[in-house]
């Protein structure tokens, strides 16, 4: 579950590291557990919406992001330069209840620039929770709450972490397109999920922030076990081609910026795991001075321990 | 940074490779082909998944274009391989369009199901 995440003057995808370790603990407890019933990631229907990159999916799991790895040129600094700026890390998101997953995430961030010193450290903290409300199998529909949290103070001010916390309240969404009548059988595969967001930093001097996101994505998958089989390569069926677009839009206290980017990529779907790579082109000078790179591995933990990604509350399910 | 490559990189790689995991079962491919065209009408339908499946928790049902269902017999795997659900067609097909439904339970205990088309046209 990669988070869309935004600050007033740029948008991008946010990469956790800190909580590595942690999820270690938690993936190799799992695995010493009996397996018991197990709870799906986010399914609708016939439709597998993949864990997205720069926004986040539409439904709840147990998963983990390790590590997820962006790189673009920032826009030029008080000394002309175009720092590069290198984002490394992780993401664990956990099962409380059926439809109610808690995620907790944190980003070790890298600015170098051609004669200037490194700059390094920790973004805040971010935790979440997030609620799926509604789910529609025949018409492959997921929707969600939730709640993101960057916890002020966590983070190192010199790579941009900001002293105070900004609260977010997120609604998430997922449309799969296998309803469409059998004349458009090729549109099947398409689906579009988004998340709409509104950043509210607890520091009131500073903008609080629209953050719409979108992701239009083709599933080979759905295309060969749902519509037609094209006896594609075997690498072929594994891959989901997709745009996403995470923006944001200051609304107040002077930060009227428009930022974000336009990702274009693909996601590798392995049986228990997923690879996705996408390039960052940015949509205005102030998101990035030209375009980056984005790459993240992604598992699923329900896949790998069933266990572990029980609920630790409500009716277990077969 | 260096210091958290090399465990960042073993969790990962020790997570892809687990041996003992297993995963959703999705359909892989299935005979009559998803979206094919038969000129002779199927005796049975056959769908490979991606995991081992529980025939016990596990359909195949058969549907005509306008959702009346089709007799078909309990699916059953096949014996040396998990991974193969096989459903006896016992009712009589007519030329026109079909549609599969299945549901399976996969032996991690995840649930699935999905449906796919396939013509009838002597």
């Amino acid at each position: 579950m990669p988070k869309f995440r935004a600050r007033a003057d740029l948008c991008r995808s946010r990469v956790a590291f800190a909580v590595a370790p942690v999820a270690a603990v938690l993936i190799f407890a799992g695995a010493a557990m009996m397996p018991v019933a197990a709870y799906a990631h986010a399914v609708a229907g016939d439709r597998v919406f993949p864990a997205t990159l720069a926004i986040d999916d539409p439904s709840v799991a147990s998963e983990v992001s390790l590590p997820t790895v962006d790189w673009f040129p920032d826009p030029r600094d008080g000394s002309g330069n175009i720092p590069n700026e290198i984002d490394v890390g992780a993401e664990l998101d956990l099962l409380l209840a059926p439809n109610f997953a808690v995620g907790i995430s944190d980003a070790w961030t890298s600015l170098t620039a051609r004669h200037e010193a490194g700059i390094y450290g920790y973004q805040s903290l971010e935790v979440s929770g997030k609620y799926k409300f509604y789910e529609n199998d025949d018409h492959e529909v997921l929707m969600s709450v939730g709640l993101v949290a960057d916890v002020g103070g966590t983070g190192a001010a010199r790579v941009g972490a900001d002293s105070a916390s900004t609260l977010t309240p997120t609604f998430y969404f997922g449309k799969g397109m296998g309803d469409l009548p059998d004349s458009m059988a090729l549109l099947k595969p398409l689906a579009v999920t988004g998340t709409m967001g509104f950043a509210v930093a607890q520091d009131r001097t500073e903008p609080d922030v629209f953050q719409p996101g979108i992701s239009i994505q083709y599933s080979m998958q759905y295309l060969k076990s749902s519509v037609k089989d094209y006896d594609l390569p075997a690498f072929v069926d594994h891959l989901v081609p997709l745009v996403e677009a995470p923006l944001t839009f200051g609304v107040d206290n002077g930060g009227h910026a428009f930022g974000g980017t336009i990702n274009p990529g693909f996601i590798y779907l392995g049986g228990r795991w997923q690879f996705g790579i996408e390039a960052m082109i940015p949509v205005s000078a102030g998101t990035q001075h030209g375009t980056g790179v984005i790459g993240q591995f992604h598992v699923f933990l329900d896949d790998m321990f069933p266990a572990l990604a029980q609920p630790i509350f409500g009716e277990r399910q077969l | 940074m260096k210091r958290h490559i090399v465990p960042t990189l073993a969790i990962a790689i020790i997570m892809a490779t687990q041996p003992l995991a297993l995963a959703h079962a999705f359909l892989d491919n299935a005979m009559p082909k998803v979206g094919s065209v038969v000129t002779a009408p199927p005796k049975t339908i056959r769908i490979q998944f991606t995991q081992p499946v529980e025939a016990a928790f596990s359909h195949i049902r058969l549907f005509t274009r306008d959702g009346k269902a089709v007799d078909t017999g309990p699916a059953a795997t096949v014996p040396s391989d998990q991974t193969q659900l096989v459903a006896p067609i016992t009712g009589t097909l007519s030329p026109g369009q079909y549609e599969v439904r299945w549901d399976v339970l996969s032996v991690d205990t995840h649930r699935t199901n999905g449906h796919f088309p396939f013509s009838y046209r002597p």
